[in-house]
């Protein structure tokens, strides 16, 4: 519990300058890592000093869906090869192939393409 | 960060945190009203076993706890599920025809909060009728018969049901 204050103090600091956001999930197409109306901190910091890694869920803005941000998942980063709307696609220095985990219930990459760095608002670092 | 939770939890009281879609309306089409039907049959169990409480002591106040916190959070599938429905699949063509859809959306809401607030049977009652309305609507503007049938649970209650005959 002597934790608690300075954790408590820098998650208010992180908070205010934007560094991490809370997030309440809408939708079935993280199921089941992540169900409607979890409640998650997404934090903007790591993707500043590394790449994001496969496997990683992060907040995206997708092209195609209104600039709405979207919850998925890394499924595969520059140089792989991946497929879609039907058609092979290898993916860039800078794009990203992200899906939900619930693939028969997502809307992702395989349609709307990969998404760039400069899309992922961060990644999910717990939930509340 | 178990501690943390609930300090979290009041700054969303105060500012309530941005939504991220997980829900794929784009292209999968899938939509279906049976799940709120299904939390408001549980918001109606709920109540029931409230007023059906005789025990006493602390294995009564364990079970009185659980049964409201299931119908809270009940009560909140069956708002998100309509709202679903409400936001993403019905559109201006369809208040063409049910002119009072909005009102019928927003009454049902009302609804599902005052079932929130209260331990009412007659309330619940009204949210199964609800739900179970929407549902009518919801299979018709897809040219799907329906038809209403007891649930067959615990709870009693009719439920409207697809009708594949």
């Amino acid at each position: 519990m002597k934790l608690l204050l300075p954790i408590l103090a820098l998650l208010a600091g992180l908070l205010t300058a934007r560094l991490v956001r809370r997030y309440v999930v809408e939708g079935r197409s993280m199921l089941r890592a992540y169900a409607p109306g979890d409640r998650l901190i997404v934090e903007a910091l790591t993707y500043r000093l590394r790449s994001p890694r496969v496997g990683e869920v992060v907040v995206v803005r997708q092209a195609g869906a209104s600039g709405r941000l979207g919850l998925k998942r890394i499924a595969a980063g520059p140089g792989a090869q991946v497929t879609v709307r039907g058609e092979e696609w290898y993916l860039g220095n800078d794009e990203w192939f992200v899906q939900g985990d619930n693939l028969s219930e997502s809307t992702d990459s395989r349609r709307l393409g990969p998404v760039s760095r400069r899309d992922i608002a961060g990644r999910v670092w717990f939930r509340y | 960060m178990n501690f943390v939770s609930p300090v979290l939890r009041l700054f969303d009281r105060v500012a309530p945190p941005e939504t991220v879609s997980a829900h794929c309306d784009i292209p999968c089409g899938i939509y279906d009203p049976h799940a709120a039907q299904i939390a408001a049959l549980t918001v109606l169990r709920m109540d029931q076993l409230i007023e059906g409480l005789t025990t006493e002591g602390a294995a009564r106040e364990n079970s009185f706890v659980r049964y409201v916190k299931v119908k809270e959070e009940h009560g909140e599938i069956v708002k998100r599920e309509l709202n679903i429905l409400w936001h993403d699949y019905f559109r201006p063509e369809h208040l063409e025809k049910y002119s009072d859809l909005h009102t019928t959306f927003w009454n049902a809401n009302k609804l599902a909060s005052r079932n929130k607030q209260n331990v009412d049977v007659a309330a619940a009652t009204e949210l199964l009728t609800a739900t179970n309305r929407i549902a009518e609507i919801f299979w018709e503007t897809k040219g799907v018969a329906t038809r209403k049938a007891g649930s067959n649970q615990a709870v009693g209650g009719e439920l409207v049901y697809v009708d594949n005959k």
